[in-house]
C-alpha cells in the first residue's frame, strides 16, 4: 500500500511521464536519426547536429528568437509590474480594472492573433494607419509587432507582481513618509528592491516562455515573415517537421532549443545570485 | 518643542455608520516632556499618534508642534519621528541604510550622514550591527535600530507606538529604562502610546488615560494613582486594580461608589473588623498575596504580607483607614 501523498500525486505523475518524459525521450532519440515519417527511423549519429551548426536558417531563427526575448521579456515585466503598482490600491472599480488588465491573457492565442492581424493590416488596420507603419511587410516593424502583442498578455506576471506588492507592509511606507521620502524615492528604495526577488523569478520564467511560446502569432500574423524576420525557433522547428517532414532534424532542433533555454536561464540565475537578487 | 492637540476629532466611516476614534481631544506636551498615552485596545490612542504624525487626517481640530500649526502639513513636513509597534524596518536594507534612510531621502551629504550614523550608533550601542540586515538581529537589537532611525534625524518630537510590545518581559523592562534614559538625555518631546499601565507609570512625566476616544485624565503618575478622576482611571491604573464597589459595601452612606487600593486593606487574624467577608481565593505572589474576599456580595481584593494570609473558605475581618477611601459619584466621577 503506497502512502497517501504518493497516491494523490499519482495522476500528475502519470501525466508527467506520458505527456512530457516519454515525448522528450522520443525526441532525444529521434534527434540522432533520419526520420521522414515514412518507414523506420534510421540512425544518423551526429549528422543532424553537424548540419545544424552550418544551417543558416537555424542561426537566423535563433537570432530572431533572441531579438524577441530581448524586446518581449523587459516589455512584459515593465508592463506587469507597472500595472500591479497602479492597481494594488483598494479603490472603487479596482476589481474591474484588474480584470481588464488580466483579460488579454484569457483570450485564446489564435483569437488574439487574428485580432492583431486586423489591427496591423496595412490596408485597413487601425494601428498600422494610426502609426503609419507597415508592420506586416517591413522586417524591423514585424520584429517589434510580435513582442508588442505579447506585451498585453501579462495576466499571470501581473497577478504575481500584485501579490508581491501587496505583501510589502504599509508601515514601511508610513515610516518612509514621515522620514521625508517622496514617492519616487519610495519606489526606488522600498518598492522595487523589495519586489526584486519576485521580478527576478518572473524574468527567469518569462525568458523560458518567450523562447518557446511565440508560435501562434508568428504563424498567424506574420507567417514567419517578412523575409523570415519573425521565423522564431518554434516556427522553424514546426515547419521542418510538418512541412518538410524532416522529423529527425526537427527533433535535433528541439534539443538545441532546449539546450539554449537551459544555458540562458542558468546564466540568468547565476547573474541574479551574483547581484544578490535571489 | 511642545506638541499640542486642540479639539482633535476623528471618526472612521464604516459600512454601518461611523466609529468615533477621537472625541474632541485636547492634549499638550511641553518642550522636552514625555507624555504617555495609555488606554485599552481600541481606545483611539494609536489614532491619536497617527494624527500627530500626519498619517491620518483630523476631521476637525488642530495639531501644533512648537507653536506651528501643522494640521494641514504632510508627515514629512512636520519634523517628527515615529517608532512603530512592529519597528517597520526595511528588511532589504542594512542597519546602516535603515538608519540613514531619512537622511538620504532628505538629500543630506554623505559626510553628514556618516557622522550622524556614527553618533547614534554609538549612543545606542549598535556599531557592531551596522552591516547586518534586520532579519539577522535579535528583538532588542531591532528595537535599538528603530530608535536610532528615529533619533538620527534630530526631530522636534518622537512619537512612539507601543515600541516594546514585541519584546519579552525581561527585555521590555530593560528597554523601558533605556528609552527613559535616552529621552532624558536628548530632552526631545515624546508622545508614547502603550496599553501597559506599568510602562505608562514608569516612563511618563505625565500620563493621559484614554477610553473610547476621550481623555479620562491627564496627570503625573503619582497623581493618577493617588487621585484618580473617575472609576475608570481608578480601575485601570494599578495592579491589582483599585477595589471600586457600591459605597454601601463599606458602610458609607451615599449613592455612589467607594474605591480603595488593595494594599490599603488589612485582613485580621481573628476574623473581626469593621468589615467581614468570606475568603474565596488566595494568590501568593512572592512576599505578598492577593486575597479575594466577598464582602456584602462584592468581591474585594486585599494585598497583604504572606504572614497574614488567611485560609481560603474562612471568614475574615477587614480593616482600613477612611483616609484611603476614594469617593465617586453615581456617574463615576471622583468627589473631592
Amino acid at each position: 500500500m503506497t502512502s497517501s501523498p504518493a497516491r494523490l500525486a499519482l495522476p500528475y505523475v502519470i501525466g508527467l511521464v506520458v505527456l512530457v518524459f516519454v515525448p522528450a525521450a522520443a525526441a532525444l532519440v529521434l534527434a540522432f536519426t533520419d526520420f521522414t515519417g515514412i518507414g523506420a527511423p534510421e540512425l544518423a549519429g551526429l549528422d543532424n547536429f553537424r548540419r545544424l551548426l552550418g544551417d543558416e536558417a537555424f542561426w537566423r531563427s535563433a537570432g530572431n528568437s533572441a531579438i524577441y526575448v530581448a524586446i518581449a521579456v523587459p516589455l512584459r515585466l515593465v508592463v506587469a509590474v507597472a500595472i500591479a503598482l497602479v492597481l494594488h490600491r483598494r479603490a472603487t472599480g479596482i476589481g474591474i480594472a484588474r480584470g481588464v488588465a488580466y483579460a488579454p491573457s484569457v483570450v485564446p492565442d489564435a483569437a488574439w492573433a487574428l485580432l492583431w492581424l486586423w489591427l496591423l493590416n496595412p490596408l485597413y488596420g487601425p494601428l498600422a494607419i494610426a502609426l503609419g507603419v507597415d508592420f506586416l511587410t517591413v522586417p524591423w516593424a514585424a520584429r517589434v509587432a510580435i513582442p508588442l502583442m505579447a506585451g498585453f498578455q501579462i495576466g499571470e506576471a501581473f497577478v504575481i507582481a500584485l501579490a508581491a506588492r501587496s505583501a510589502i507592509p504599509g508601515s514601511l511606507y508610513e515610516a518612509a513618509a514621515i522620514d521625508g521620502a517622496r514617492p519616487w524615492f519610495q519606489l526606488r528604495h522600498i518598492t522595487l528592491p523589495m519586489m526584486v526577488p519576485v521580478i527576478a523569478i518572473l524574468a527567469l520564467r518569462d525568458v523560458i516562455v518567450a523562447l518557446q511560446v511565440n508560435f501562434v502569432p508568428a504563424l498567424i500574423v506574420t507567417e514567419g515573415g517578412p523575409r523570415y524576420a519573425t521565423t522564431y525557433l518554434p516556427l522553424y522547428i514546426y515547419r521542418t517537421a510538418f512541412r518538410y517532414f524532416r522529423f529527425g532534424y526537427a527533433s535535433s532542433l528541439s534539443v538545441a532549443l532546449f539546450v539554449i533555454t537551459v544555458v540562458v536561464v542558468y546564466a540568468q540565475y547565476r547573474l541574479a545570485r551574483r547581484w544578490r537578487l535571489l | 518643542m511642545s506638541v499640542t492637540l486642540e479639539g482633535a476629532h476623528k471618526e472612521y466611516r464604516t459600512r454601518n455608520g461611523s466609529v468615533l476614534a477621537l472625541d474632541r481631544i485636547d492634549l499638550d506636551a511641553a518642550d522636552g516632556e514625555l507624555v504617555v498615552v495609555v488606554g485599552p485596545s481600541g481606545s483611539g490612542k494609536t489614532t491619536l499618534l497617527r494624527c500627530i504624525a500626519g498619517l491620518e487626517e483630523l476631521d476637525s481640530g488642530s495639531v501644533s508642534i512648537g507653536g506651528r500649526d501643522v494640521t494641514a502639513l504632510r508627515p514629512a513636513d512636520r519634523d517628527v519621528a515615529m517608532v512603530f509597534q512592529e519597528h517597520a524596518l526595511y528588511p532589504h536594507l542594512s542597519v546602516r541604510d535603515n538608519v540613514s534612510f531619512g537622511l538620504r531621502a532628505r538629500k543630506q551629504s554623505s559626510g553628514d550622514i556618516r557622522d550622524s550614523i556614527e553618533r547614534v550608533s554609538d549612543l545606542l550601542g549598535i556599531e557592531a550591527t551596522l552591516d547586518r540586515r534586520p532579519g539577522e538581529l535579535s528583538g532588542g537589537e531591532r528595537q535599538r535600530v528603530a530608535l536610532a532611525r528615529a533619533i538620527v534625524r534630530e526631530p522636534t518630537a518622537f512619537l512612539m507606538d507601543e515600541p516594546l510590545s514585541d519584546l519579552d518581559a525581561e527585555l521590555r523592562a530593560y528597554m523601558r529604562a533605556e528609552i527613559h534614559a535616552l529621552q532624558r538625555r536628548l530632552a526631545t518631546t515624546t508622545i508614547y502610546v502603550t496599553h501597559d499601565q506599568v510602562e505608562a507609570m514608569t516612563l511618563g512625566d505625565r500620563v493621559a488615560v484614554v477610553r473610547r476616544g476621550r481623555i479620562e485624565q491627564v496627570a503625573t503618575p503619582v497623581d493618577l494613582y493617588d487621585l484618580p478622576a473617575n472609576t475608570f482611571v481608578a480601575r485601570f491604573i494599578g495592579s491589582p486594580p483599585m477595589n471600586v464597589v457600591p459605597a454601601k459595601t463599606f458602610g458609607v452612606r451615599t449613592d455612589g461608589f467607594v474605591g480603595i487600593r488593595p494594599e490599603h486593606l488589612r485582613v485580621t487574624a481573628d476574623g473581626n473588623g469593621p468589615l467581614t467577608g468570606r475568603v474565596t481565593h488566595v494568590e501568593v505572589i512572592g512576599h505578598e498575596a492577593i486575597v479575594h474576599v466577598i464582602v456584602n456580595e462584592e468581591v474585594v481584593l486585599a494585598r497583604v504580607p504572606r504572614a497574614d494570609v488567611p485560609q481560603p473558605h474562612t471568614q475574615t475581618g477587614i480593616e482600613f483607614t477612611t483616609e484611603n477611601l476614594h469617593l465617586f459619584g453615581a456617574d463615576g466621577k471622583a468627589r473631592r
